[in-house]
């Protein structure tokens, strides 16, 4: 992806603006599109996941230029395939990491370095998970909400996914407590991205139908596919939105609030922060190459 | 739990090799598409259709890969912003202008594909012009040179995380360098829909990492690819345990008749080479140096292109007066024995193909008025709230 780097813009900033810092090159052993972030602010850190190089990176809150990481969490040990999710329990001191390839959940302790193994791992079949897009932790009420999609093995639309919440001591081949999902979700292709906050789930659904035309090795295409699919972020979805549920829900719930149609400029909508001091709501959209702000105190 | 109990776990239950689609789709309680009725829950729910407050986002293009057809003097740039195709006249290329440069064609819109624009390439012979599709796009679109609009492109599927993209007319064969599973992939020149690869460089013997842009350098029958470093092999593989690494940027140059899992002619790496995020890369057979788009570096390198190891480059083109910000692409130009660069932005620049230093460009293309901003998201996916700075955390 063209200039891998971290931008950090101005909250206030609207338009044709260049980020006020940016963090990058070789020594930031930053990769193309780090599919999660996350600040700490209890220790002022930017973690990172780093998929093409299967690794975690953390900041310090206010780096800027061509700086190393604090620490880069990276090995065989580490169970990493491609981190995708990140999120920290600052009550209980953990990283929690969830991988799109394997679906594993992978919790470690929060300042972990180098090639350390996870001292949590939820994964297996009974998680129902086929690969975690993101996940949110909620320390009070001992929850983990992990967002996943269904995986791509076939060609054709394949819909499936949603929100997964487990025990957040869990561990093993467990099956979520409880799992948000079904026709009346509106979640037809599985949220991409999730914050949680004081009992509300925050997801970002794109509802893109995206279906690789090749093998996940890259070797062939899949058989039955006769070409490229129609491109996602161009082509948008009508159904794309920003979805909030409580995190008590169960089932084919529909979501309590959403953020969607076309004031909003959304196309794919993937990315997910909040502010709730603010009563705003932060997306990025890939799509139109955007980081949107909606202010909205009724959602939160 | 120990690291080797979870593998024995994951082999037993046999998450070795994943979940099966079926399986997947079970657990998850899949319905067909027909009974997924999205507009009918959005209309019920609270909330709605809620114009955004502030919007972050440049509304011109943004250039990435650049392309030269010295044949037919154009040169053509990929534009990752607003996901379109660029190209111009290089007899209409002049000194600075305030104003944006007119393209000779543009091409945007659904029917193109593309999205995440990222290499170019022309093929002369047939007078078409291709870009990769970098994301979840997973193809090469190819049009008529003199396309524009929202044409319909003709695609071929490629794998995901396509970059460089070069034609050989020796051999017949089109070539792409892939970011996930590191590896240079051929196919037919001409190829469409779902055609197969005729064959594919990869593996680690052949020390790539995370390739980028690619030459191919018919004269001395090789090609060239530059790679940022990062390699995850278990992000295809599943049953890779090995963990991810970074290695440092390099060059790496094969034979380019190779295929499977060969040692490189040639490896650039090392300090000395200033490597840092190496993105674009473009040979001159005439005077046997390869031009490098350093882009953390922010400057051009210039190397004998037989040179190997960590060796200093030649030239290097950097400072204010160039206007080198982070450059993507390059490319020569034969008939004015000049260089190209394409800076991720609003500027392609020409330089005289000695320029060393702090140079002045001899020629500018811009698509937008001198002095526009540019955010340079680079496919925003995700983001994070900073509350002690009160800023919003980005990564491209």
């Amino acid at each position: 992806m063209t200039d891998p780097r971290i931008g950090a813009f101005a909250r206030l900033a609207s338009g044709n603006v260049e980020p006020v810092r940016t963090i990058y090159g070789n020594i930031s052993k930053l990769t193309r599109v780090a599919h999660g972030i996350t600040y700490d602010p209890g220790r002022d850190e930017i973690i990172g996941s780093e998929p093409l190089a299967a690794a975690v990176v953390t900041f310090r809150g206010g780096a800027s230029g061509q700086v190393p990481p604090l620490r880069v969490l990276q090995g065989s040990k580490t169970m990493l395939h491609a981190p995708q999710g990140v999120v920290v329990d600052d009550v209980h001191h953990e990283l929690i990491v969830g991988d799109n390839i394997t679906g594993y959940i992978l919790t470690y302790p929060w300042d972990a370095n180098g090639n350390v193994a996870p001292i949590r791992v939820i994964a297996g079949p009974r998680t129902g998970m086929a690969g975690v897009m993101d996940l949110g932790v909620d320390p009070q009420r001992n929850l983990i909400v992990a967002v996943a999609r269904h995986k791509h093995e076939g060609w054709g639309v394949q819909p499936g996914g949603g929100i997964f919440i487990f025990n957040r001591t869990a561990t093993g081949n467990v099956a979520p407590l409880r799992t948000i999902m079904g026709p009346h979700t509106g979640m037809r292709g599985g949220p991409l991205q999730v914050q949680v906050w004081n009992g509300k789930i925050f997801a970002t659904v794109s509802n893109d139908n995206y279906q690789p035309p090749y093998d996940r090795g890259g070797f062939a295409p899949k058989p039955g596919c006769t070409g490229p699919p129609l491109p996602p972020l161009t082509m948008g979805s009508a159904d794309a939105f920003i979805g909030v549920w409580n995190i008590t829900d169960s089932g084919d719930q529909p979501p309590r609030f959403t953020i969607h149609g076309p004031a909003t400029h959304m196309v794919a909508p993937a990315g997910i922060a909040l502010n709730p001091k603010s009563g705003e709501l932060y997306v990025t959209d890939g799509g139109v190459g955007a980081a949107f702000t909606f202010l909205v105190p009724q959602a939160f | 739990m120990k690291h080797a109990t979870l593998i024995a776990i994951a082999a037993t239950i046999g998450l070795g090799a994943g979940l099966s689609g079926s399986s997947a789709r079970a657990a998850a309680g899949a319905l067909s598409p027909a009974k997924y009725n999205v507009q009918a829950v959005l209309q019920k729910a609270p909330g709605g259709n809620i114009a955004p407050c502030r919007e972050i986002a440049d509304p011109y293009p943004e250039y990435n890969g650049i392309a030269l057809d010295p044949a037919h003097h154009l040169v053509s740039l990929s534009d990752t912003n607003l996901k379109s195709l660029l190209t111009y006249d290089l007899t209409q290329v002049g000194a600075d202008s305030t104003d944006p440069t007119p393209p000779r064609a543009w091409v945007k819109g659904p029917a193109t594909y593309i999205s995440y624009a990222a290499g170019v390439a022309f093929d002369p012979v047939r007078r078409m012009v291709c870009v990769t599709e970098n994301d979840v796009g997973d193809d090469v679109a190819c049009f008529p040179d003199d396309a524009s609009g929202d044409y319909q492109a003709r695609v071929l599927a490629v794998p995901h995380g396509a970059y460089g993209l070069a034609f050989n007319q020796r051999l017949k064969q089109m070539v792409v360098s892939v970011e996930h599973n590191a590896q240079l992939i051929f196919y037919r020149t001409g190829a469409t829909g779902a055609e197969p690869p005729l064959r594919a460089i990869r593996g680690p013997h052949t020390e790539m990492a995370d390739p980028h842009g690619l030459y191919w350098d018919d004269v001395n029958q090789e090609i060239g690819v530059v790679n940022h470093g990062n390699s995850s092999p278990g992000y295809w593989n599943m049953d890779y345990t090995g963990g991810g690494r970074y290695q440092p940027p390099s060059i790496t140059i094969f034979s380019d008749h190779e295929k499977g899992d060969v040692k490189p002619l040639r490896v650039i790496q090392g300090v000395h080479t200033q490597l840092d995020w190496p993105s674009g890369i473009a040979v001159d057979p005439v005077h046997n140096e390869i031009a490098v788009a350093n882009t953390a570096g922010g400057s051009v390198l210039i190397f004998s292109r037989t040179a190997r190891g960590d060796v200093k480059p030649l030239r290097v083109i950097s400072g204010p007066h160039t206007g080198i910000y982070i450059p993507m692409g390059v490319a020569f130009d034969p008939n004015h024995d000049s260089l190209w660069v394409a800076n991720f932005g609003h500027t392609a620049l020409e330089f005289n193909r000695t320029a060393e230093g702090d140079a002045t460009p001899i020629g500018v293309l811009r698509n937008a008025p001198k002095a526009t901003p540019a955010v340079r998201f680079g496919n925003p996916f995700t983001i994070a709230y900073d509350s002690k700075r009160d800023e919003l955390i980005v990564p491209n």
